[in-house]
């Protein structure tokens, strides 16, 4: 037999093979829900707090205390739980009957470890935790009791970012590391493994390619007919690919980081469906309140009076209007305050009334927008129409986010504006008070003021130390009053989280919820695959 | 003997040439500004807990001390722990360079083939209206990006014809321990056609995505190159001697014409290890140039010092293999190495 022969043999054996090559890992038929994200995530519980990591973990893992769309914190790990008079201490009763994927009965001894664990690793979410909590410890067998340094009113709420892994099997999977007796403490296994006990059991991890999980039978809440049997999450955010596999029923879900363009042109194929919801992320103009002519309190509110905010919403869509200084789908945000809104005559008033109102264009603005999200540079470019309006001159930078981050630690780099957006990591209005406009955050990106102002910091502390929702809810009033009144950033909307998703063989909860006009109280992720039920 | 010698010379000026990289990579990773331990852990963790990354990373020692560190470690086959992934980056780089050399290698052959080929047709037709054609898409090649192309096959054959595959490396999942870690090599090696059958035709599209613009380049190259040679004196006496025109064509024209095109295939290999990003991007391939790109973005220092270096070390072996190949093609570089 002759090479080319041999050559021609080879060719056609191949294209064969490829045309009968197996089916993918996932088709409808087998109802697996495929996602994407702009990363693969740190599965972790320890490690894991990005987006993609936030969804794996709410799927593989269960958190110590669970809360449903409608902010109901119930059907955690913990059955029940009682708080000291002093809100220093929290005694939680550990649910009997949960399974590990392993097997394994999850215990309170489970419980302690995982937090201990959280604390030594100093990563993911451990900042909600780390100067807060000062013991955890078993106190009988069922029963796990937390001690804190000090009152933090919503503690229960960050405890749903609390995930439970199984202490025998990190133990077991120790490798070198910098932890003294706990070596590495299961960083390593668990970047590529699961040991939890959630709905959700890990197939296989490929960084930079996919995470696919599968049903874990045992799963002690048990599922509704027509739950994904499991899921795929794939590191892809290219616009193009995304709107291909949504077309070619490839992909359930989209991410939410998408171009709108690519929203609107799913949005007109039969069968998919664009959910947008705000789920408290704010998107503002953190503003340098250290710095001329942003120092002044009248030249911040004129700029918040010369915004056309009802316009921006033509450019960017699926968003609401900030009311305001956080998301009103928060609980504890202040609907029933009077709120900035476009009125040039007014804007022009307040301008008359600051130190600037001789001279505004002798102190130019410069105003950032983060490279990484190519929109924010359509509302920086607004921002400099409007302002001129009121003769201030603007000058729009592009900042790469890393660079960004580093100008936000000292005073002197930080720009006069930049447009920021920032998601609660509980379901509360202090969480966004806290990260955006307390002092306590200044030097981080969230919070550019570089001015303390101690009465809206006054009032926030107190509203995290009550441990009584409706004294808290009060309190969160009174700052967002006092923010209003020093207006140290202007809010311009609230962000939503939108996807596209194939609503012709699928069941969304919050879709649903949304449907049914009910709100949903932000906290549980959107894509937890047990609120979402393939159709007969 | 002159050829041992010039490979010789050529990888001691490697050496250098990747020391001097090194030092530039480093500093320039280093200089960037932003705190990778902060992007790492993101921007509400405790001081505390950055402090305690710095430190591991050694990041709160001086510049000098951190690059004989790193390099010490580089020697020893260590590049660091990855912020981005969280594992060791040499791991990683053992899952994502075999992908990106797969696709590289069969867009190299791709661009080398039908580049040339194409060159050859443009020559033998010189004048005529399918020289035009080749000449026109010839310059459509050059000028547009490999992402355009990218875009353009996935929306034609996935969504218009879906006939080809537009994600990933394989549609079957392969759970077995890689042997390379290119797929396709992988299964053939282990007799399995069907994987290397998908695999293969996963490829197709991302690999002549990222060749087009070079194969386009190739083609001109070959062509004005053949025309120049095709009036040179030893033609005109091969003609004279009355050897057939194919002859003339194959034999004596085409040897000597490819030299060019196989030089600027070494270049070449560079740009298709840039132009990968987008491509792996938009196919969802997972290689390292995607991987480098991503971990720029995250300010993860050992992963892009690695990466960068590999891509460096890969471009110079590249070099140093055409570099051969062009000594075995052409006597003159061979006689001017030995000198």
């Amino acid at each position: 037999m002759g090479r080319r022969a041999v050559t021609r043999i080879i060719l056609v054996t191949l294209f064969i093979g490829a045309i009968f090559a197996g089916g993918a890992w996932a088709t409808v038929e087998d109802h697996i829900v495929r996602f994407t994200a702009s990363n693969t995530p740190n599965i972790d519980p320890a490690q894991g707090h990005d987006r993609a990591s936030q969804i794996a973990l709410v799927n593989l893992y269960d958190p110590l205390i669970f809360q449903d769309y409608s902010g109901n914190l119930k059907d955690g790990v913990a059955e029940s739980w009682k708080v000291s008079e002093d809100g220093l201490k929290y005694t939680f009763r550990i649910r009997d009957g949960i399974f590990f994927h392993n097997g394994d009965k999850l215990t309170a001894d489970d419980v302690v470890f995982s937090m201990k664990r959280l604390l030594k690793v100093k990563r993911g979410f451990s900042y909600l935790y780390e100067g807060l909590i000062k013991d955890i410890t078993k106190s009988a067998d069922n029963t796990v009791v937390i001690t804190l340094n000090e009152p933090f009113g919503p503690f229960l709420s960050t405890l749903t970012k609390f995930y439970i892994v199984n202490k025998k099997q990190v133990l077991a999977h120790l490798q070198e590391g910098n932890y003294g007796e706990f070596k590495d403490y299961g960083t390593k296994w668990l970047i590529n493994n699961d040991a939890g006990s959630g709905p959700y059991t890990v197939v296989e991890m490929a960084h930079n390619q996919h995470l696919r999980a599968t049903k874990f039978s045992n799963y002690w809440k048990g599922f509704k007919p027509g739950n994904p049997e499991g899921f795929e999450l794939l590191a892809v955010s290219e616009p193009v690919t995304i709107k291909t596999m949504m077309m070619r029923k490839q992909l359930e879900f989209t991410d939410e980081y998408q171009p709108a363009e690519v929203y609107k042109t799913l949005e007109k194929v039969k069968g998919i469906e664009i959910f947008a919801i705000s789920n408290g992320k704010m998107l503002y103009l953190s503003l340098n309140n250290a710095k001329a002519p942003t120092d002044d309190v009248h030249f911040r509110k004129a700029l918040s009076y010369a915004i056309d905010y009802e316009a921006l919403l033509q450019i960017f869509p699926w968003r609401k209007r900030a009311k305001a200084p956080v998301a009103l789908s928060l609980i504890g945000a202040a609907s029933d305050l009077p709120y900035y809104s476009y009125d040039l005559e007014t804007a022009k008033k307040e301008l008359a009334l600051s130190k600037y109102a001789d001279n505004p264009n002798k102190y130019p603005l410069e105003i950032a927008w983060v490279a990484d999200v190519p929109d924010r540079e359509k509302l920086a470019l607004a921002f400099q129409t409007y302002f001129d309006k009121l003769g201030v001159n603007v000058e729009v930078v592009k900042v790469p986010w890393a660079k960004f981050v580093d100008q936000a630690s000292r005073l002197e780099d930080t720009p006069h504006g930049t447009t920021i957006s920032e998601s609660s990591h509980y379901s509360e209005a202090g969480s966004l008070l806290r990260a955006i406009y307390h002092s306590e955050s200044i030097g981080t990106y969230t919070n550019t003021s570089w001015v303390k102002y101690p009465d809206i910091d006054e009032a926030i502390d107190k509203a995290l130390k009550k441990t009584d929702i409706d004294e808290r809810i009060k309190l969160y009033h009174r700052a967002q009053e006092l923010i209003v009144k020093h207006q140290p950033h202007i809010p311009i909307f609230e962000e939503p989280e939108v996807h596209a998703y194939q609503s012709g063989y699928l069941t969304w909860e919050p879709a649903e919820i949304k449907k049914h006009g009910k709100e949903i109280i932000p906290g549980l992720d959107l894509l937890y695959m047990r609120s979402v039920q393939f159709k007969k | 003997m002159e050829i041992f010698k010039f490979i010789c010379k050529r990888t001691l000026w490697s050496l250098v040439a990747l020391v001097g990289l090194s030092i530039i990579i480093f500093t320039l990773s280093r200089v960037v500004p932003g705190d990778p331990a902060r992007m790492a852990l993101g921007p509400r963790a405790t001081e505390e807990a950055v402090q305690a990354l710095r430190s591991e990373l050694k990041l709160d020692q001086p510049m000098i001390y951190q690059y004989f560190h790193w390099i010490a470690s580089v020697l020893r086959g260590d590049f660091g722990l990855s912020l981005m992934t969280m594992r060791s980056v040499t791991d990683d780089i053992k899952i994502y360079l075999p992908a990106t050399l797969e696709l590289v290698i069969v867009a190299a052959i791709i661009q080398c083939v039908f580049g040339i080929l194409l060159g050859v047709l443009a020559t033998a037709s010189q004048g005529s209206y399918m020289d035009y054609l080749l000449r026109v898409v010839a310059y459509i090649g050059v000028v547009t990006p490999s992402f355009v192309f990218a875009v353009l096959f996935m929306l034609l054959f996935g969504y218009k014809w879906p006939i080809l595959p537009v994600l990933g490396r394989t549609t079957v999942e392969v759970n077995v321990s890689p042997i390379t870690g290119m797929m396709v090599i992988d299964s053939i090696i282990r007799g399995d056609f069907s994987t290397a059958a998908d695999a293969f035709v996963h490829l197709l599209l991302p690999a002549t995505a990222l060749a087009m613009n070079g194969m386009a380049q190739l083609a001109r190259i070959t062509r004005s190159s053949m025309i120049d040679n095709s009036e040179r004196d030893y033609i005109v006496m091969e003609t004279a001697q009355g050897l057939s025109k194919k002859e003339i064509f194959f034999k004596y024209l085409l040897r000597p014409s490819v030299i060019p095109a196989v030089s600027v295939l070494a270049l070449q290999i560079g740009s298709l290890f840039a132009n990968a990003f987008l491509v792996e991007s938009i196919f969802n391939w997972p290689g390292l140039s995607r991987y480098g790109v991503e971990a720029m973005l995250f300010k993860d220092l050992n992963a892009v010092s690695a990466v960068i270096c590999i891509v460096g070390f890969v471009f110079i072996i590249a070099n140093i293999f055409v570099d051969i190949l062009v000594a075995i093609i052409d006597p003159r570089v061979r006689l001017k190495a030995g000198e």
